[in-house]
């Protein structure tokens, strides 16, 4: 066997070699790796139940808020406190939300004797002021970073939900909420040719006391 | 010639830029960074009279492109809460009617809309999921993609859903009642 004979493959190997770096290099960067944007499939929306609310809804809150969930974990303290985490990227998971608090009475709690009309005086007691709804929706949040599962995504949007109520009461959207509704119900009655609105909101009671034990 | 070992040099290199590293991450922290939040309470004047509770399968299948391996399938469960009802700012109290002489009244009421969808995360339910060959799994993005395109679904087919009728007779007999305890005999509500 001479020397040409043995330098041919290896010529056609090195070749064969650059051409499949190449299409696999061809193949990555057109998105091997690279997932599109899906689609979601056409499925009906089903009615559950249909349900007949008396609410008023009297004051909102809207917040947009950012909530981090740091990851605990030895090896990502050990990043951060090395450094790695700026070559390796950080785990702690970032989402920032959008969230509408909504806050007012639920009119089927109140009573008979709740609405009384005596000549053109009218008397109306309002159940306590309550929050209605606290909503943040698939297309109210974003993840800004790192990566978590479906369930802990869910966990970490509820903590958002339960600050965004925090927040909004201690905004006073309960005090606005009897403020607004007070200034509704007296601008539509009186149109109505009541001289007199004596408007009442119930507040909540406390617990009753605990009876005494051994009784 | 003794050759000198270059890893003691290597690992005091290394170590070194660690350390630079380590000091250039001590700026403010992502909380910091990302503290600004945007607050506002606002006055509304919103009469629900109807709550709907309906139910939405989202799902996705990814085929792929020819030169990918394998399949992506997923399957959420969602339930939203929709509730509509009556803008009592948008009621036209210049066109309410009242007669004393015959004890009756013409309310104008305008006509109905949605107020609120909710879908509380914990009813977003990831019923299945399946990922073949060499596909990636399901990003949070992605999923969260999908939800987006299902909550968007579930606004489109509202007026499908028969909704805001439901909430304007509902209306209707929210009213009737309190009238007729005012003393009223002949009510009219129409909306507009």
């Amino acid at each position: 066997m001479n020397k040409r004979q043995i330098h041919i493959p290896l010529r056609y190997a090195l070749l064969g070699a650059v051409v499949l770096a190449l299409v696999l290099f061809l193949l990555l960067h057109l998105g091997v790796r690279r997932e599109r944007t899906l689609q979601i499939e056409q499925t009906a929306t089903l009615v559950d139940q249909v349900r007949r609310i008396g609410e008023l809804s009297s004051a909102g809150y809207y917040e947009e808020l950012v909530l981090s969930d740091r990851d605990d974990s030895y090896l990502a303290e050990l990043k951060r406190a090395t450094g790695l985490h700026r070559l390796t990227g950080s785990d702690d998971f970032v989402i920032i939300c959008k969230g509408r608090v909504r806050a007012g009475f639920d009119f089927s709690k109140m009573q008979g004797s709740d609405f009384s009309v005596s000549g053109d005086t009218l008397r109306l007691i309002l159940p306590p002021v309550e929050i209605l709804d606290v909503v943040i929706n698939p297309t109210d949040y974003e993840l800004f970073a790192g990566h978590r599962t479906h369930e802990e995504t869910v966990g970490i949007v509820l903590q958002a939900k339960q600050r965004l109520r925090a927040d909004a009461v201690r905004a006073g959207i309960l005090d606005q909420a009897e403020r607004s509704a007070e200034t509704t119900l007296r601008r539509m009655f009186a149109s109505m040719g009541y001289r007199e609105v004596v408007l009442t909101f119930r507040k909540e009671y406390p617990l009753r006391p605990e009876a005494p034990a051994g009784r | 010639m003794r050759r000198r070992s270059v890893i003691p040099g290597l690992t005091g290199s290394l170590l070194l830029a660690l350390l630079l590293l380590s000091a250039c991450s001590r700026g403010p922290s992502l909380q910091d960074q990302l503290a600004g939040r945007i607050e506002q309470l606002s006055r509304t004047s919103e009469l629900g009279t109807v709550e709907y509770t309906v139910r939405k399968a989202v799902k996705a299948r990814d085929e792929g492109d020819w030169f990918k391996i394998g399949n992506r399938r997923i399957l959420f469960s969602c339930t939203a809460r929709i509730k509509a009802g009556i803008n009592l700012e948008r009621v036209p109290l210049d066109k309410l009617v009242v007669d004393e002489s015959t004890r009756s009244v013409s309310l104008v009421l305008p006509h109905a809309t949605v107020f609120s969808i909710d879908i509380p995360p914990e009813q977003i339910r990831l019923e299945y999921e399946d990922v073949t060959g060499f596909r990636q799994h399901f990003s949070d993005q992605e999923r969260q993609a999908l939800l987006r395109q299902g909550e968007r679904e579930i606004v489109r087919d509202l007026p499908k859903l028969g909704i805001l009728a439901e909430a304007e007779s509902n209306a209707e007999e929210f009213f009737r009642p309190m009238l007729e305890q005012m003393g009223f005999e002949n009510i009219q509500i129409r909306f507009e």
